[in-house]
């Protein structure tokens, strides 16, 4: 017998116990993979969006809101000037209900900017100019609205015609509704008003030099915040929020996993006592009874973690593919997210396992006598 | 020495009691204050449901100025086409609740006081209820506290006359998460409840999402907020009978 049988046989002792730890583990990190996976996933489509439209530094006030505060378009003129931008291109991103459908992005977009070259077609066509009362859907929006091309759509008070459908590269370009700026400012009644500046630096800036350049825009225009592309959103107030959620929640469902596999090993402990006072009598050493109480929590760990990480990503899927978000989510159940996940739970196991551990090597081997 | 603890234990349990007892009045003023918060203008998605079950979705925008003095509401609705332009105009000054409908291309009609119990564009609401101010009546009482989906409020009562409104506030957001009205007989006849909370443009928490159920009819209407725009300027024709066709949002 190996000393990893004698760890697999005290977990398959009680197996309806040691079933009901793994799925008590499994809920929790599944918790971890979903909420931690979607609320990462938000802020890299964001961050995706951004390189699509090949824009390195996002000028915008994000504040509280989702949607970035409206500030004069003159301000993008300050910045024309500087050093080391190659482009600028103003929009207003709005977020609002379209029709029978909730909340929709709302992308316009200066016209003639380079925020328009990175849409491709799928079908249909681009506005002709400037002020032609029409939108293009990214593929998601399109979807989520049940618009085609030709069909009307109505934003704000205005009957607008659907005359393209685009793949934007990026499931935020990809679930937007997209017009020219000057139209929506017209529609909007924000005549003059922009929330975001897209600049575009001079190619072979590295990271430095791009927060450098960040930090002279931001002397330039107190009134907005310039940033590296995709940094942005995760800077946000309601991002950091949703993401301090997300943590907060995986950490209390963390807690009670720790809890969960403490009591079966505690129990384990005790009901084993009898097994470990003859291994001690056998001449195991204290280290190795530790050793082996600390490795059957982490093996509780080690398969709750694979498993909260299949129910993660399993019921992620599923979400996914609801009518009510279908399109809005694209979760980051990234390689390294699934084995933060179940490292989580292993140091989980272990924590657990640790108190058990000191309890078991404090028994005398003269205990074994008394049955 | 046991009767000195049991004092010490009164006072410490006592004084922070009656040091958080709220007034309900100050309370009341401070609700009625937030809603009086000068011209502003929303977007709004409406989703009703009929008595018979029948389903439909309107898009609104509600230019709004509401202050101490009086409350100027104009409801317009955007979407569906066949119902764009249908507007209804409110207004309550000195206790006065007026109204006029406007129906495309161009029947004006003009709401009694009667009429002001109607429902609004056929949802839960009435023209009263977006209209009225209950915070601002002179009889405010707390009678209770509740938890409402975990969010622990205060029941604040508000009564004028025969009407009373129950209002359930979290005390910490200052918002409103349940208010019923009630009949005189004190059967409850409408409950509106708050099951969304969002930031507005100033940071003030308000309400993003209600819920609204005519108990009397069994009819019920979800509201959903994607706007609102604080410190917006209006013309005085904006709240006439020709501002009701002018369906273009203020800048």
């Amino acid at each position: 017998m190996t000393f990893f049988t004698v760890i697999v046989r005290g977990l398959m002792r009680r197996p309806v116990r040691t079933g009901l730890t793994l799925v008590g583990i499994s809920i929790g990190i599944a918790a971890v993979v979903a909420l931690v996976g979607i609320s990462r996933g938000f802020e890299q489509s964001w961050s995706k969006g951004m390189k699509a439209r090949g824009t390195d530094i996002v000028v915008s006030n994000m504040g509280n809101a989702l949607a970035p505060k409206p500030f004069n378009s003159s301000l993008r003129d300050s910045i024309v000037s500087l050093p080391k931008i190659a482009a600028t291109c103003g929009l207003f991103v709005d977020l609002t209900s379209i029709e029978s459908s909730s909340m929709t992005i709302v992308s316009a977009r200066e016209w003639g900017g380079f925020a328009w070259q990175s849409l491709n077609l799928v079908s249909g066509r681009l506005p002709k100019d400037a002020m032609e009362p029409v939108v293009v859907l990214g593929q998601n929006a399109a979807e989520v609205l049940k618009k085609k091309l030709g069909d009307p759509i109505q934003i704000e008070a205005k009957e607008l015609t659907v005359v393209g459908i685009v793949d934007g590269g990026a499931l935020v370009e990809n679930g937007s509704v997209i017009l020219s700026l000057p139209l929506y400012q017209k529609i909007s009644s924000n005549e003059g008003k922009i929330n975001i500046i897209d600049i575009r630096a001079t190619p072979g800036l590295n990271e430095e030099d791009i927060k450098k350049l960040c930090a002279e825009i931001n002397v330039l225009i107190p009134e907005a915040r310039a940033m590296p592309a995709g940094d942005n959103v995760g800077n946000s107030q309601a991002y950091k929020f949703i993401s301090a959620m997300s943590w907060g929640t995986s950490l209390l469902a963390v807690i009670v996993g720790v809890l969960g596999v403490m009591n079966t090993m505690l129990m384990t402990v005790f009901e084993r006592k009898q097994e470990i006072c003859i291994l001690l009598a056998i001449g195991w050493r204290r280290a190795r009874i530790i050793r082996m109480v600390l490795l059957e929590s982490a093996l509780l760990g080690l398969l709750g973690g694979i498993g909260g990480v299949m129910i993660g990503s399993i019921g992620v899927k599923v979400l996914e593919r609801m009518p009510a978000i279908h399109g809005l989510l694209e979760p980051d159940l990234s390689p390294r997210l699934m084995a933060i996940s179940v490292a989580i739970s292993v140091i989980v196991g272990v924590i657990s396992g640790l108190y058990p551990a000191w309890r078991s090597s404090r028994l005398k081997p003269s205990l074994a006598m008394q049955g | 020495m046991k009767s000195f603890l049991s004092l010490i234990t009164l006072a410490v349990l006592g004084l922070p009691a009656s040091a958080q007892e709220p007034d309900a009045k100050a309370l009341a003023a401070q609700l009625a204050g937030l809603q009086q918060d000068g011209s502003s203008f929303a977007r709004v998605k409406m989703d009703g449901k009929t008595a018979e079950g029948a389903k439909f979705t309107l898009q609104l925008q509600i230019k709004q100025r509401r202050t101490a003095k009086s409350t100027e509401l104009l409801y317009q609705v955007l979407w569906p086409k066949e119902r764009a332009g249908e507007a209804v105009l409110l207004k309550q000054s000195g206790g006065e609740m007026s109204g006029t409908v406007f129906i495309p291309p161009d029947k004006f009609q003009t709401l009694t006081a009667g009429q002001m119990k109607e429902a609004l564009f056929g949802s839960s609401l009435s023209y009263a209820d977006v209209l009225e101010n209950f915070f601002t009546w002179n009889s405010q009482n707390i009678v209770g506290t509740e938890v409402l989906n975990k969010v622990s409020c205060q029941v604040l009562e508000s009564r004028s006359g025969s009407a009373a409104v129950r209002s359930w506030i979290d005390m910490k957001r200052l918002v409103p998460m349940r208010v019923e009205k009630y009949l005189p007989a004190g059967t409850a006849v409408r409950r509106i409840e708050t099951r969304f909370v969002t930031n507005d443009d100033t940071n003030r928490n308000i309400p993003a999402k209600l819920a609204i159920q005519d108990l009397q009819k069994g009819t019920s209407t979800d509201l959903e907020g994607s706007k609102l725009k604080h410190g917006v300027t209006y013309d005085n024709r904006d709240f006439t009978a020709e501002g009701l066709k002018n369906i273009n949002p203020p800048g």
